[in-house]
């Protein structure tokens, strides 16, 4: 398991789109700061 | 943070939220709550494991937030959606985080909650992307 660290490389995350698509988020921070919230749970 | 997504574009910045459903009903609960940003869904909890996000247990999930943060607890429970609780993908017990990542793909900032309301304040995300 990757020990993620602030000044670190962000490793490599992939999520489902709105069609359930996959998609990298490194896609998203590569056009600027990219601030990712991960909620709780849905609800 | 809905409330202050322009302060974030204003800085160059984008916000995206993860759940743990799949990306279709991310995108349900995104419209459902007028989310105004994208919202991904990762049903197999891989960027929650990666980035250590930790879980809570019965205590931290029903007590514990009205003894230490009243005013938190009471938003959680206004806000919670029955419906969604039950989706089989998502954990209840899961806690949230935050990372902002910079242009090269660095991480930084990464806040990991140690409780159900600890939430970090915006103000102190925007701190952080204006010093990008």
């Amino acid at each position: 398991m990757a020990h993620v660290k602030i000044g670190a490389p962000a490793p490599e995350f992939w999520v489902q789109g709105p069609n359930d698509s996959v998609q990298a988020l490194s896609e998203l921070w590569a056009d600027g700061p990219l601030v990712v919230i991960f909620l709780r749970h849905f609800g | 943070m809905q409330g202050s997504l322009g302060e974030f574009e204003a800085r160059g910045a984008r916000v995206v939220a993860v759940g743990q459903g799949t990306g279709s009903e991310a995108a349900e609960i995104a419209r459902t709550l007028h989310v105004a940003y994208p919202c991904f869904g990762d049903p197999e909890h891989r960027a929650y494991d990666v980035l250590e996000l930790g879980r809570t247990g019965l205590f931290g999930l029903t007590l514990q937030p009205f003894l230490e943060d009243p005013a938190g607890a009471m938003r959680n429970l206004a806000q919670a959606d029955l419906k969604a609780s039950v989706n089989p993908r998502s954990d209840v017990r899961r806690l949230a985080g935050v990372m902002i990542v910079d242009r090269e793909g660095t991480v930084r900032y990464l806040h990991r909650s140690k409780n159900t309301t600890d939430v970090p304040a915006t103000e102190e995300l925007l701190g952080v992307v204006a010093a990008l």
